[in-house]
């Protein structure tokens, strides 16, 4: 076991307060990915009174281990760099609630936005930056067993099911790198892939063909996750045949991708596209005045955190010119 | 144990403003115990970054009563003293990687006093007059689980009478693992009766732990 992956201990941050409901803020900033923490960047900046709502602060960058294509860092963790981030935008007066989530985004004579803790935020402008979340795969069984074996997180859950059996759904590179951390844990892992091949990088593919304990299923889906308690089985069923097989197994891990979190309720002429990822002009604007969208909600072609950060600044700074204008 | 050179300058700067004593008891025994030895270690070589922290160290072969004087039913295990010699919060399991700025955290607030939850619940936490127990089953790799952590303990700083949190490393110990039928982390477990799985906000953490 590592003692001392990439993180470090928590700094006290400095300016940050919570947010004033009876307030109407400049821009209110939904997600603090990268995306989000970089548009706060910008807006406080500009002395914009400026509120951050998030279900947490990093967003997908505190799962990432290693983070080496990001200027200015050779290599640095996820963590890490989303910490940094967080300390550089509480050094102005920003008003952040973590833990909380958007429900639904309405637009009146201002924005109002109803949050999970029942609270309503009323802004003139809004940032949303509410990046991706895990991919389900939408079969039964498989919320009843999320947290009972159905798993998102293989980092955080893989050490639990040491000598079991796993399954690993997914073919990709998150996919390939679940494999082969579970190899060292459990005592049999699964690969089940829909496709005839990997879509990992080539390096990783070698290492899974070289693992003894992994088992790979190419072009078979899960149809079903079943137990009682916790999971103890998955239906499969190959794709050119339709032959369904059970596989016996403690832990169904899905890596199969990303879908953005866009599943709210919202201003309802909003345009989405049909990979339900929010549509923007090359200046973050939506198709709705004064909403605002970056990172990986967005329908940007690459999804990067220097990307993400880029297209927060960027809409941070059309929200600021759009209120200059008003 | 050596804490790299960035790491040691980060963790001096969290302890800077700490103004008292904090006395970090460590509980190890030989048989059945992978970590204890590094548990000791990192302990020992975190205490010297502070003038204020100590680490009093516990061979439970040796010193087979402390077991029951401190009901110690793991190894390792560490204690953070409270100044009235109290001790609800401890870790059963080694404070490593994601879990280490818990650790951090905890000699913290310990050493200032002082704890980051807002106002309102420190003063509803403060309100609770019946024992609750709180266990955070964690792994070191999980992102999300050292603020499940940290949400118990300082919980159980701000009433340390009536509420006391525990850390548990799932990997370490899969006999409570299997006890609490932990599958993912974090997993809090409240009085043991109600649990859930995943990160929750202070006030909602609070409140399932009123209602436990
Ligand atoms: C395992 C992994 C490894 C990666 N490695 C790299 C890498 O090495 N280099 C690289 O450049 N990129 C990498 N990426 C991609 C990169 O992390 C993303 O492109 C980037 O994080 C996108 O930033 P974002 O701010 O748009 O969204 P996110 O990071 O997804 O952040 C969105 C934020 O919104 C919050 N949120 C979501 N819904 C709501 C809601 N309804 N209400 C309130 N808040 C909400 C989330 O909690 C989160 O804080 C990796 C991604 C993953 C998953």
């Amino acid at each position: 076991m590592e003692l001392f992956f990439n993180n470090k201990p928590e700094t006290k941050a400095d300016l940050k307060e919570s947010v004033n409901y009876e307030k109407i803020y400049d821009t209110a900033i939904y997600g603090a990915g990268p995306a989000g923490l970089s548009a706060a960047l910008y807006t406080l900046r500009k002395n914009m009174k400026t509120a951050l709502i998030s279900k947490d602060i990093g967003g997908q960058v505190i799962t990432t281990w290693d983070v080496e294509n990001y200027p200015g860092f050779k290599k640095i963790g996820g963590y890490d760099l989303s910490k940094k981030m967080e300390e550089q935008i509480t050094q102005f007066p920003i008003a952040l609630d973590e833990g909380v989530s958007l429900v639904k985004l309405e637009k009146k004579s201002v924005f109002e936005a109803h949050l999970d803790n029942g609270k309503v935020l009323k802004s003139k402008t809004v940032i949303l930056a509410l990046g991706k979340k895990y991919q389900e795969l939408g079969v039964k069984g498989e919320k009843k067993f999320t947290g009972k074996g159905v798993s998102y997180c293989s980092t955080c859950d893989a050490p639990l099911f040491k000598n079991k059996t796993t399954v690993v759904a997914g073919g990709g590179n998150a996919a390939a790198e679940a494999l082969l951390e579970l190899s060292k844990i459990a005592s049999k892992v699964y690969a089940v892939i829909r496709k005839e091949h990997f879509r990992a990088d080539p390096v990783l593919i070698q290492k899974i063909e070289e693992t003894k304990n992994i088992e790979i299923l190419f072009n078979h889906s899960i149809q079903e996750i079943s137990g009682n308690e916790f999971v103890e089985k998955v239906m499969i069923q190959k794709k050119d045949t339709n032959e369904v097989k059970t596989l016996e197994t403690d832990a169904v891990f899905v890596e199969i991708g990303l879908v953005p979190n866009t599943s709210f309720e919202c201003v309802p002429s909003l345009t989405i596209n049909d990979q339900k990822e929010i549509r923007v002009n090359n200046k973050g604007e939506t198709n709705i005045k004064g909403l605002f969208a970056a990172g990986d909600v967005t329908d940007i072609p690459e999804k990067q955190i220097v990307i993400a950060a880029g297209e927060g600044a960027k809409a941070a700074l059309s929200a600021f010119r759009y209120l200059q204008n008003q | 144990m050596q804490i790299p050179e960035d790491i040691q300058k980060q963790v001096k700067e969290v302890f800077a403003p700490i103004d008292r004593k904090v006395v970090i008891k460590v509980f190890t025994s030989q048989e059945n115990c992978d970590f204890c030895k590094d548990t000791l270690a990192l302990s020992e070589s975190v205490a010297e970054l502070s003038d204020f922290t100590e680490v009093v160290h516990y061979d439970l072969d040796k010193n087979p009563e402390m077991k029951k004087q401190y009901q110690i039913t793991h190894t390792p295990a560490i204690l953070i003293d409270l100044p009235e010699k109290t001790n609800p919060i401890r870790f059963y399991g080694i404070p490593a990687g994601y879990e280490f700025s818990a650790f951090i955290e905890t000699i913290r607030f310990v050493g200032t006093g002082k704890v980051d939850l807002p106002d309102q619940v420190i003063a509803r936490a403060k309100e609770i007059k019946a024992p609750k127990n709180v266990k955070v089953f964690v792994t070191t790799q999980c992102p999300y689980c050292s603020g499940a952590v940290l949400t118990g303990f300082q919980l159980a700083l701000v009433n340390p009478e009536f509420i006391t949190t525990e850390m548990v490393e799932a990997s370490e110990f899969p006999d409570l693992s299997n006890q609490y039928k932990v599958r993912a982390v974090p997993k809090v477990v409240m009085n043991e009766t109600t649990s859930f799985e995943g990160a929750m906000p202070p006030d909602m953490y609070l409140e399932k732990l009123i209602e436990a």
